[in-house]
């Protein structure tokens, strides 16, 4: 059972480890890295599995910690330095991961009640939760292979195999196995009771055992697994709506609704808190596009009278919200080549936002050369909202929300 | 056979070769935590493992169990099956509690804007909570009725 849900629990690890990587290079790329444009939805799709996948991650961890609960207590509790080791491993694994998926749903909620910084520690956690994971994986091999498959695990009649290790301890078992190895009469064995563990379960072996034959074994076994996959499926269901258009219809407990906000689209950062008002963006503002000395800068006006297109692109949450959207704006190859920039340079973009991680930002040549990337002036039909970043933002292909810059007021050419 | 495939080189080599990769990325994590985040902010961190501690193996898993147990003592007069269907429902309502009881209180405190958390969290769990108390009654009373009807007439059922 810890078998089958561990493997389940660590492809869904392993899933988020990825995606999120992912993510994390498309906003602090290494100087080398090109990424793809396309498909579009990319992010979207990458985005919405790494929370879809940490959302699943709270039924199959609680499960995994139910199977194994036992091992808790242990006794000794600890057996060796090795044993300490591994128990340490195994308490650094369990904590990381609780805080992980819990501050992760939390982050969703742009709710931040823990007191150490979100991004960073996330991304360095997520390190130590895989790296615990293959030290927890090698200690466990022999017993992963041993119940890996179905026929290993199962004897014809659709009984579980246990190893003889694996077997609760008995007192006749005891005895038995102290008869043989010691000459000395052994006397009566009593399980010792002390502390509030022992008196527990002192109380739950005196009840008289309900005898489970192995069908109800089976019954019980199964019923464990659909539990979990049950409630597995059914937290994705309700939730991933947020991420997936499919599911917007039964999207009951996302934090985000698709279709909720101006413009029909929710906002992550409002103008009020990226400190932007009326006067900023009004009929003084204009985009500043520059190549070294070339300099040339754009109204609202100027940029309405050019050749506007009009693309589908999602906006894509690194909280993992996502929806598709109508975009309609110049396109930013079109203002590059008039400051004659090179189809491989790339692109530092400001906005008008006061402070903030993300006030200034780059853009790698294969987002700025692409044709769907816009410097957009319209969202859905009518004017950008002041709060999706009107007078003009960046749309782009397979980039997080965050970097999808609003309220632009520079883009230089690097 | 078992003891071979334990004791083999091969799985010797890919525990060595696990360790080894583990400990790289602990080590990774650990020196990117301490390169990116305040110290008293890891102390912050490190309160929160112990927290998590506590409240799983404190009180979660302490609260599974005896629940877990009561139930079995309680439902010795029910088939196991039918017990596996009340305790699959119980899990049901608290997984959802537990992921979307911190949406509906962020929502009662307010939320950044009213784009986030816009849905209504607190009365969908409660009618989620029924739906799920309905069927898993359903499922129960239907998989009694049915074990009762092929007990009452095995031959005519398995003719």
């Amino acid at each position: 059972m810890a078998v089958v849900l561990g493997r389940l629990l660590g492809i869904a690890f392993l899933v988020c480890f990825g995606t999120g990587l992912y993510s994390h290079f498309l906003q602090e790329p290494l100087p080398w890295m090109v990424f793809p444009t396309r498909p579009q939805t990319l992010y979207q799709l990458s985005q919405g599995i790494h929370i879809t996948a940490g959302i699943a991650c709270f039924p199959l961890i609680l499960a995994k910690l139910y199977v194994v609960f036992p091992e808790l207590f242990q006794t000794p509790p600890i057996k060796s330095f090795v044993g300490f080791l591994e128990r340490a491993s195994i308490a650094i694994f369990v904590a990381s991961s609780l805080v992980q998926i819990v501050t992760g749903l939390l982050n969703t909620y742009q709710w931040y009640p823990f007191p150490f910084p979100f991004k960073q520690t996330h991304f360095a956690l997520s390190f130590v939760i895989i790296g615990s994971l293959a030290i927890h994986i090698a200690v466990k091999l022999p017993v992963i292979s041993r119940y890996w498959t179905r026929s290993r695990s199962f004897d014809a009649d659709g009984n579980l195999l246990l190893d003889d290790e694996d077997l609760p301890l008995t007192t006749a078992g005891v005895a038995a196995e102290l008869a043989e190895t010691t000459a000395e009469p052994v006397g009566p064995i009593s399980r010792r009771v002390d502390g509030l563990t022992g008196r527990l379960f002192d109380w739950i072996d005196s009840a008289p055992p309900r005898i489970e034959t192995p069908k109800q074994a089976h019954v019980s076994r199964r019923g464990f697994v659909a539990t979990v996959g049950v409630a597995t499926a059914a937290v994705v269901a309700l939730t991933a709506g947020q991420s997936f258009r499919v599911l917007d219809a039964i999207n009951v407990f996302g934090p985000r609704k698709n279709f909720v906000g101006p413009n029909d689209l929710p906002i992550n950062r409002t103008a009020a808190a990226a400190r932007v008002t009326d006067a900023d963006t009004g009929a003084d503002w204009a985009l500043s596009v520059s190549r070294g000395s070339v300099v040339k800068t754009y109204t609202r006006a100027d940029l309405e009278s050019m050749t506007l297109h009009s693309v589908d692109l999602p906006i894509a949450c690194v909280e993992g919200w996502s929806q598709m959207a109508s975009w309609r704006g110049v396109r930013l190859r079109d203002l590059l080549d008039a400051v004659g920039a090179h189809p491989d340079e790339d692109l530092r973009l400001t906005s008008l936002e006061k402070s903030g991680g993300y006030r200034v930002t780059e853009m790698g040549h294969e987002f700025a050369q692409d044709e769907l990337t816009l410097v957009a002036l319209e969202l859905n039909g009518d004017p950008l909202d002041m709060d999706h970043g009107f007078p003009a933002r960046m749309i782009a292909p397979g980039r997080p929300g965050v970097l999808q810059t609003k309220w632009l007021s520079k883009l230089e050419v690097i | 056979m078992r003891d071979d495939v334990a004791t083999t080189g091969s799985m010797k080599a890919w525990r060595a070769v696990l360790v080894v990769l583990g400990v790289l990325l602990l080590l990774l994590g650990a020196s990117v935590l301490i390169g990116t985040v305040k110290p008293v902010k890891i102390a912050g961190v490190a309160l929160w493992f112990v927290l998590a501690l506590i409240v799983h193996d404190g009180i979660i898993a302490f609260v599974t169990f005896g629940v877990a147990f009561l139930l079995r003592k309680a439902g010795r007069a029910l088939p196991i099956a039918a017990l596996a269907i009340v305790q699959a429902g119980l899990v049901v309502c608290s997984v959802f509690a537990i992921i979307v009881l911190p949406a509906a209180y962020k929502k009662s405190i307010g939320s950044k804007n009213p784009t986030v958390l816009p849905l209504d969290y607190g009365p969908s769990l409660v009618i989620l909570w029924a739906v799920i108390v309905v069927l898993t009654a359903l499922a129960v009373i239907g998989y009694t009725a049915l074990t009762r009807r092929q007990k009452n007439r095995p031959s005519v059922s398995q003719a």
